[in-house]
């Protein structure tokens, strides 16, 4: 009995699923240690855009008893909301790799996603703190080219599966 | 190895050890210096991993997980670099696990050759004894900065020397043609 | 393979093909002590260290990964556990390096298997059981590099056990180094996954667990180098061929066949016994030796032992004249195959098992001529 499945539409489809999960995995991951990295330079007192807003809210004279619950608030905003935008693609991603059925919502936002960090390559300022800001491009520039490969792969194999399905 | 590379390992490891040196009497200026260093060590990993990619991995399955990996190594290495002050309990905890690891290693070969009984299993042991011994010092003396130096430069000072003995091993050359060698004249005899 | 094979597998081929009970003992006994020749041995017997022909679990973890440390792993797993089928094999868009690597691959029935049984012919019992070993592995370990290499021997989560009844179920392993492996309840475990090229997890069929030496496994993946493609892993077919190859390949070094022809068995020597032992294939078990020792028995009448590590190492240890041991016996064969393993990969133009030196060809000629000449003038002189 031949238990192998080699024809090309097959080899195309693993192709593509395995290349979709990865690049699922990749936008969590990289979306989580962006997100991390933004955490970190806070907690080590360092030039951080949480760093900012507790400098500019302390010139304003508020109380720390204020400005640490404001702080916890707009962390989750500014780091935790879009790990979890991040964390639902990426998600998606992989389940759709495994075979399970996915709107394309998640390649709606993937789209977006690419466009607010492709946009956001060109705002960053290399003045300053080079090595931060190289890091910091280089998770963006990555996480572009992870939104790409998931829209990719997501686009040929939802070909492939439909043109193995005309071919039964 | 050829000639110039045992040259060129032997200097490698002669300035391993002695950077090591110079660091151990400068504490104050090393950290900083040992910090940028372990970031490179990282950097260097993920271009590693990077170029094994394109030269190696770019048509084998799976191979995009390599692509990543090795820019979040990168990453994480350069980000690593830039980070000024990291407080000198995060530096002990990574090197108590290192060391830790790298103990229960040994530790468990030595067992291995025990078990073979062979005579070499004392100076694994030893080793391995050694190493979680250097990683209990990490605890102990989690907050100071002195002691992380000291650990540091004495983990490049003996790779330093095994570069420089690596150097002086004898590459194994092996024969195609056994008549030139003593096997084929033992087995004639048998014969 | 593991013992039940090397050890009574290679004993019932040897029987098979004509050997006594005794020579049958000291071939079988030869193949498995491939898998014990570990340097940690050598050091124990006071051994020569190059006839190391397998390594620890410990020692790899031990090992350096730089270059000679790479060379050393590769010459010693290339040469014993997997034998490369063509070191000349071609492949669409690969770089010089990648094509290295590739070529070492692992397969039966190629251009080295003929010269690992060539070297043997005419030797030792010792020098026919390593032979054997190597033989076998190839039908087992084929897919597989003897090289540590993320880019040719990784496997991902694409992994179907193929069941007796046609169905294909997942096999998703777990990585932990010392539970053994739950053949009954499908739980496999494997190494884990290293995204450093030289990685030790990444030599061999490390991530693929030990699945390839379950002799009743059937299962289906997805081989790294393989662009996508799947294999099926058929171990009762391959190692029933590894059998019937062996016995033939015996026959011929005995003496009993004039030429070694690759992909060729002894099929009508075993045909009466393949119901017993497709009866030991089929036996979803971690090890069949309890299998293969009964079948031994009955074939030959006599009692099999268990395999001693400990039988030949007084001999060894105590003998004035070492070379002339059984063990001593052994090494010898031992480096003279892997020299010639390692000649071979390096005539292909790969470093990655380490320099090969032939005695300059030249030279011996340029020899040759002047005694020749000398004897001339002597034999003038005379007269």
């Amino acid at each position: 009995m031949d238990y192998l499945v080699n024809d090309d539409n097959s080899v195309l489809q693993r192709k593509y699923s395995n290349r979709l999960k990865m690049a699922g995995r990749a936008i969590i991951i990289f979306g989580l240690w962006s997100s991390l990295q933004v955490l970190i330079l806070y907690f080590l007192n360092q030039e951080s855009l949480l760093t900012f807003i507790y400098e500019a809210l302390k010139e304003e004279g508020l109380d720390n008893s204020f400005i640490y619950p404001m702080l916890i608030v707009l962390a989750i905003v500014l780091v935790g909301v879009p790990f979890l935008i991040n964390l639902y693609m990426g998600l998606s991603a992989m389940g759709e790799a495994k075979g399970k059925k996915k709107t394309p919502v998640y390649l709606v936002i993937c789209v977006l996603s690419f466009i607010v960090s492709f946009v956001s390559i060109f705002m960053s300022d290399l003045s300053d703190y080079l090595e931060l800001a190289i890091a910091s491009l280089i998770v963006n520039v990555t996480f572009c080219i992870a939104c790409i490969d998931v829209v990719y792969s997501a686009i040929r194999l939802r070909r492939c599966k439909k043109q193995a399905k005309k071919e039964v | 190895m050829t000639k110039t590379r045992k040259i060129i390992n032997v200097l490698w490891g002669v300035l391993m050890i002695l950077v090591a040196i110079i660091l151990m009497f400068i504490p104050e200026e090393a950290y900083p210096l040992v910090i940028i260093v372990l970031g490179i060590g990282l950097a260097i990993r993920g271009i590693t991993r990077l170029i094994n990619y394109f030269v190696l991995s770019s048509r084998s399955v799976g191979s995009t997980r390599l692509l990543y990996d090795g820019i979040l190594i990168l990453d994480l290495g350069i980000f690593t670099s830039a980070l000024v002050d990291v407080p000198v309990f995060y530096l002990m905890i990574y090197f108590a696990g290192l060391y830790f690891f790298y103990g229960v290693i040994d530790i468990l070969s030595a067992m291995d050759s025990k078990k073979l009984e062979s005579p070499h299993f004392k100076y694994k042991l030893l080793q391995g004894l050694m190493n979680v011994l250097i990683a209990v010092l990490c605890i102990v003396f989690i907050m100071h900065k002195d002691i992380v130096i000291f650990i540091y430069c004495g983990g490049i000072i003996y790779n330093g020397i095994v570069k420089i003995v690596n150097a002086f091993r004898k590459t194994d050359m092996v024969f195609e043609d056994a008549s030139v060698n003593t096997v084929d004249a033992v087995e004639e005899k048998q014969q | 393979m593991q013992i039940d094979f090397h050890y009574f597998a290679t004993y019932a081929a040897a029987y098979l093909a004509g050997y006594k009970h005794e020579e049958a003992l000291d071939i079988a006994y030869s193949a498995f002590f491939v898998d014990q020749c570990t340097n940690t041995f050598l050091l124990k017997v006071k051994g020569p260290k190059i006839a190391a022909t397998t390594q620890l679990q410990m020692e790899l973890m031990d090992a350096d990964t730089d270059i000679i440390g790479l060379q050393n792993i590769t010459r010693i797993w290339s040469s014993f556990h997997f034998l490369p089928k063509d070191l000349y094999a071609k492949k669409e868009k690969g770089t010089k390096r990648y094509m290295k690597k590739y070529r070492l691959i692992c397969g039966p029935n190629g251009e080295l298997v003929k010269d690992t049984i060539e070297l043997a012919k005419g030797s030792t019992l010792q020098a026919i059981g390593i032979a054997m070993h190597v033989l076998a592995d190839t039908w087992a370990h084929m897919y597989f590099a003897g090289t540590p290499s993320l880019a040719i021997n990784t496997v991902n989560d694409h992994f179907y056990e193929i069941m007796p009844d046609g169905t294909e179920e997942k096999i998703v392993f777990k990585h932990n180094p010392i539970a053994p492996d739950d053949v009954i309840n499908k739980k496999y475990s494997a190494s884990i996954y290293q995204s450093n090229e030289n990685s030790i997890m990444n030599l061999g069929h490390g991530q693929a667990g030990h699945l390839p030496d379950f002799s009743y496994c059937v299962y289906k993946y997805l081989p790294a180098w393989n662009d996508y493609r799947e294999v099926v892993k058929d171990n009762p077919s391959d190692y029933w061929k590894a059998f019937c190859q062996m016995v033939y390949a015996l026959k011929y070094i005995r003496g009993d066949i004039d030429t070694f022809e690759l992909d060729t068995y002894a099929y009508e020597d075993v045909r009466d016994y393949k119901e017993e032992i497709d009866a030991i294939f089929a036996v979803r078990r971690a090890l069949d030796s309890e299998g293969w020792k009964e079948f031994d028995e009955k074939l030959s009448g006599k009692e099999v032992p268990e395999f001693d590590i400990g039988k030949y190492q007084e001999e060894y240890m105590n003998s004035d004249d070492k070379d002339n041991t059984f063990l001593g016996k052994f090494f010898a064969h031992a480096i003279k195959h892997k020299s010639m393993v390692t000649n071979r990969i390096y005539e292909s133009g790969s470093m990655l098992a380490g320099y090969s030196v032939t005695p300059d060809r030249s030279k011996l000629a340029s020899l040759m001529v002047k005694n020749v000449i000398k004897g001339g003038n002597d034999n003038d002189k005379n007269a």
